[in-house]
Formats: C-alpha cells, sequence, structure tokens
C-alpha cells in the first residue's frame, strides 16, 4: 500500500521513513544534521525535529523525503504502529556505548518485520562512533544481527557529521529498488482493484477513504 | 499542501548548463558547490552567454560562496545576496532546494530561485507564490464563477442525503467521493481550467478547492452523521479525559519551557469545530502543533524538539480542552479527505493528535506505572 511512487522518469518517488530509537541515543542530532538548512536563519531558531523533509535527485530520479520522528519514550511504546504505518523505510538508533539501546533496537525490529513484512527497508545504526573507546556493542555483533534480520547497518557520529550522507542516500536508493519492484509487480496485473473509481485519468492520487476506511481509532 | 515545484531536469536553463558546460557541472559536485536555478517561468528562452553560466555556478569560499569568476555570494534567510564584483546588490528569495547526486554519489545543491541573478539580460517574472488554499473564502475566490456550477450538485446531494441515512460508513464515503468526481469532471470541461491545470500545482489546488467547497456544502449533513457514528466512543473518551481534569503540566510530563505556548495553541484548538472540511481541519491541527513548537524568543535556546516533547503538550492539550467530540473529528478527516498525502506534514499532526487520542482512551494517562518512574527520571536529569 505504501508504495513509493511511479517508476516513470518523470515522476517523483514519495518515501515516508520513520526514526525509532531511545530519547538519548541522539536521533534528534542525527536527522537535524543531514536535514540541516543551511540557508534559512527562521529553521534553526525553531528546531523542530519531529517532521523534516528533504528533495533527492539520485542521477536523475526525484524523491521526496519525509522524516518522521516517532515517541520514543518507553510510556508510549504501544502508540508505534501509528506512527510506522505506511512507511517506506525506518532507521532504528541505537548508542554504541550503551547495549541498552541496542536491546530496544531488536525489539523494534521483530514488531516492525511482524506488523509490517519484508516491505519495509530497515537501517540499523551505531550512533556517537566518535565515542568509540566507550563502546559497549562490538561491531561483529551489531552486523552480524543487521544481516540475520535483512537490515544493513550502519556506523554514524552526529557530533562530528560522519557516516549520515551515505545512510540516507544508501536507504533511499533501497528504497526505490523496492518501489521499482512492486511496482513491476503491479504491472504483472494483480492489481486494478483500487483504480477501478470512474475518473482515475484525472484523479492521480487515490481516494485515502479506499484504502483507510477500516481507520486507525479500532482499538480492537 | 501545495508548494512551488518544479522537474529541474527539465528546467531550459538548467539543461542548457549539462549540455554546454559538463565541466562546470563535474567541478561543482567535486567540491559540493551550488547551482542557482531560475525557476522555469522567469526565463525568457533563447540561449545563455558564458558569463551567465558562470554566474550561476557557486563554489564554497572561505566566508560564503564565490561564483565561478570570483564574485561573492552570500545566502540567508531563505534568500541568495549578491555581492562584491556584481554591478548591483539584490536579493533573489530562494523557492526550494534539492541535493543532486552524479553518478560518482558526489552531491551538490541545486537551489531553485524566483528570478535570474542577473535580472537585466533576462525578462522579469512574477515570483510563483507557495500556495494553500485556509478557508472557504479563499476557495471560493479561487473558483470565482466556476462554485455556481458545483451548487446543484451539492444541493442535489443534499436533498438525497436521508436516503443513506440507514446506509453504512462506506456507502456514505462512496457517495461523498463519488460527488467529488462529479464536480472535478464538471469543472475540467471548461477549456481554459483545463489548460491552466496542466500546471501540478494548479491542479492540486483545483482538487483542494472543490473538496473543500463541496464539504462547507454538506457539512452539516454528513458531520452530524459522523458524530452519531461515533457518539458512545466520544462519551467514554470525554469521561476518561474529565477523570483526569487534575493532571498538571508536569504531571503529563509537558517540559516547562513549552507551558508559554500553551494558552495560545489552546485558543488555536479550540476553532477545531468551526472548521467545515477535513482540510481545514488539519489546517487547524498543524496550527496547534506550529504554535506549540514556537521558540520563545531569539534568545532562548530550545533544545530540538522531538515527538515525545509535541505529544506530551498534546496529551495535556486533549485533557484540558474542550472539545466534546474527538472520534467524530478524526473519523471525518481520515474518511473523507481524498486529495491528500499520508506522507506530508498535515499527515504528521494528525498522526500525532491520534496518537494522543489513542494514549488517552487506552487509559494510559490515569495509571501508568512505567509514567511515575519517568517522572522520577526526568526530575533526575
Amino acid at each position: 500500500m505504501a508504495a513509493g511512487g511511479a517508476a516513470g522518469s518523470n515522476k517523483t518517488y514519495s518515501f515516508k521513513v520513520v526514526l525509532l530509537g531511545e530519547g538519548c541515543v541522539g536521533k534528534t542530532s542525527l536527522v537535524l544534521r543531514y536535514c540541516e538548512n543551511k540557508f534559512n536563519d527562521k529553521h534553526i531558531t525553531t528546531l523542530q525535529a519531529s517532521f523534516l523533509t528533504k528533495k533527492l535527485n539520485i542521477t536523475g530520479k526525484r524523491v521526496n523525503l519525509a522524516i518522521w520522528d516517532t515517541a520514543g519514550q518507553e510510556r508510549f511504546h504501544a502508540l508505534g504502529p501509528i506512527y510506522y504505518r505506511d512507511s517506506n523505510g525506518a532507521i532504528l538508533v541505537y548508542d554504541i556505548t550503551d547495549e541498552d539501546s541496542f536491546q530496544k533496537v531488536k525489539n523494534w525490529v521483530k514488531e516492525l518485520r511482524k506488523m509490517l513484512g519484508n516491505d519495509i527497508c530497515l537501517c540499523i545504526v551505531g550512533n556517537k562512533i566518535d565515542l568509540d573507546k566507550e563502546r559497549h556493542v562490538s561491531v561483529e555483533e551489531a552486523e552480524g544481527y543487521a544481516e540475520s534480520v535483512g537490515a544493513k547497518h550502519y556506523h554514524t557520529s552526529a557530533k562530528l557529521n560522519k557516516g549520515i550522507e551515505e545512510l540516507f542516500l544508501d536507504l533511499c536508493k533501497r528504497m526505490m529498488e523496492t518501489a521499482q519492484l512492486e511496482e513491476r509487480s503491479k504491472g504483472n496485473g494483480a492489481s486494478h482493484a483500487n483504480t477501478g473509481r470512474r475518473g482515475v485519468q484525472i484523479i492521480d492520487d487515490e481516494p485515502q477513504a479506499a484504502t483507510a476506511a477500516a481507520g486507525c481509532c479500532s482499538s480492537g | 499542501m501545495a508548494v512551488y515545484d518544479e522537474n529541474i531536469l527539465k528546467n531550459p536553463f538548467y539543461l542548457a548548463l549539462e549540455k554546454q558546460r559538463p565541466d562546470l557541472c563535474s567541478r561543482v559536485a567535486e567540491v559540493h558547490g551550488i547551482v542557482l536555478v531560475p525557476c522555469r517561468g522567469s526565463l525568457s528562452g533563447g540561449s545563455y552567454t558564458a558569463a551567465q553560466f558562470e554566474n550561476n555556478v557557486l563554489l564554497p569560499a572561505e566566508q560564503g560562496y564565490q561564483t565561478v569568476d570570483g564574485k561573492e555570494v552570500s545566502i540567508e534567510n531563505n534568500q541568495v545576496n549578491l555581492g562584491s564584483g556584481f554591478l548591483n546588490s539584490a536579493s533573489v528569495p530562494i523557492l526550494f532546494e534539492e541535493t543532486f547526486y552524479n553518478e560518482k554519489e558526489q552531491a551538490y545543491s541545486i537551489l531553485c530561485i524566483s528570478r535570474p541573478i542577473d535580472c537585466e539580460m533576462w525578462s522579469f517574472c512574477p515570483v510563483p507564490g507557495l500556495y494553500c488554499l485556509k478557508n472557504v473564502e479563499e476557495v471560493k475566490e479561487f473558483l470565482g464563477r466556476h462554485a455556481e456550477k458545483l451548487d446543484k450538485f451539492i444541493a442535489a446531494f443534499c436533498s438525497s442525503f436521508k436516503e443513506l441515512d440507514r446506509k453504512g460508513l462506506r456507502h456514505h464515503i462512496d457517495a461523498v467521493h463519488s460527488l467529488y468526481i462529479k464536480c472535478l469532471q464538471c469543472l475540467l470541461r471548461d477549456s481554459r481550467l483545463k489548460v491552466l491545470t496542466k500546471q501540478e500545482l494548479q491542479m492540486a489546488l483545483l482538487k483542494q478547492a472543490v473538496e473543500m467547497y463541496i464539504h462547507h456544502g454538506i457539512h452539516d449533513f454528513l458531520f452530524s452523521y459522523v458524530g452519531t457514528l461515533e457518539a458512545s466512543q466520544d462519551a467514554a473518551f470525554n469521561k476518561t479525559a474529565r477523570g483526569l481534569q487534575d493532571l498538571q503540566q508536569k504531571d503529563i510530563g509537558v517540559k516547562s519551557e513549552f507551558s508559554i505556548n500553551i494558552p495560545r495553541a489552546k485558543r488555536e484548538l479550540n476553532q477545531l469545530n468551526r472548521c467545515t472540511s477535513p482540510q481545514q481541519k488539519l489546517l487547524c491541527l498543524r496550527k496547534v502543533a506550529l504554535t506549540i513548537m514556537q521558540s520563545p524568543s531569539r534568545t532562548v535556546n530550545l533544545e530540538a524538539i522531538c515527538a515525545d516533547d509535541l505529544l506530551s503538550v498534546i496529551l495535556y492539550l486533549l485533557v484540558k480542552t474542550e472539545i466534546p467530540n474527538w472520534m467524530a473529528n478524526l473519523s471525518y478527516i481520515k474518511n473523507f479527505h481524498f486529495c491528500n498525502s499520508v506522507k506530508d506534514d498535515l499527515s504528521y499532526c494528525l498522526t500525532s493528535f491520534e496518537a494522543a487520542v489513542e494514549y488517552i482512551s487506552q487509559g494510559n494517562l490515569s495509571q501508568d506505572p512505567t509514567f511515575t518512574t519517568w517522572c522520577m527520571w526526568m526530575e533526575y536529569h
């Protein structure tokens, strides 16, 4: 359902990426670093890090990236699905000096795979590599785990601005591949179910209602 | 939200630059520089001189940027400012930024600007604005005389609304959606509108206008229908919320720096039930979120505001604001909004409110064992 956009060269991919991780792992600094708007003073004074966007053009293909911060406090854990539905990618951040935060990432991975299957591209990110001396999560363990769950692992430092560009570029390329695959399988005739309305040629975006009628307030 | 956008890869100036000066393109990528691209509408066509290309390619310098031929340029406050070396000092607004990656995965920025920086050489065109229809007055102005054409469809819908009465939500969604399609198709038969809506932005605005106009016309019937559907859920929610009246900001985990914005955020939220369309309600929720996140003054250094902070303040607002029909509002917004995106900022605001409503209805605020520990943690830090 969360198809990122058409494969035609004129279309723009539109991806939603959720940011998951405990409060103190530095996920907001990470995303602020990436989306930092050098050209707008106002942006810097508000430092709004909960919803950020970025436009990319990767060798001729346009991508609109929306990065959603999710509520990370333990008390809000059950609200996760409300935030991550319809997302194309997830960035799961832990602090390499804090083993507990890595354990939390593992829990998130399990939940995301259970709820969203393999359609979502997962990135596991070990942040704060500037504090490598205090490392408590070994590189081998982290990378081995990531591989075992079909995720990619990255090392970053928001403080030194290391590894962040690479992380997002790589994630975008993976999401584009996933969207293209989905596009192709649709092309094979599997679904014209949701384009059956009249006037489809004018109404390019499908009505939300058609897919979301069940709503999410149904707490059962 | 409809904001100015264009495909830079189809912009005549950028295409000419790529074709005639591949050397400049690879140089700007190597140093992570910037290419200024005047928006499509501001270009007069014809060919470009070497100087024009060189003025628009910026390389990082010790202070700000320099054009390839050594003129100084600074960029701040969403504007490109021309410095020494240019004949006249001017400021040109930036419309959007796009980060380009070439085959070698080198990154450089494209800044799409509202007009060419050397205006005298190029024809002057009005700045494309940032557009969004905020209320019914703006919608009526946008539709102009076309609005009359929609009135008969809306009147017919209202008079037949009673027949829908005993049918379920699904039927109502389908009925309103087909009314929307009917109205849109009717307007697109007009040849002038048809030409205008070839531009993506205009098409997006037209859809928005039609939807808001319809919702305004049928709101009384439709919203009270949704209200009856959600009545028992709303009653349950209100009961839970009433039980939480005595909670203070710190009990809910609201950080003290947000207190100053709360009265204004409350006033904004009180407008929710005056809005007639899902779009307007979403704009209202967004205004609330923006008010919450507003930095009180330039000297106060707010830490980055994350989802947890926003959610805590929204929880407090839900408890302290008299909105008796949250479930109806959420259902109305989610089921009857046809031209929206699930990935934009409006959708993020909706999600934050949904999460807060869910949290309260689950009874988490009244009896949360982890919360007390969390409060202690907060005090400790």
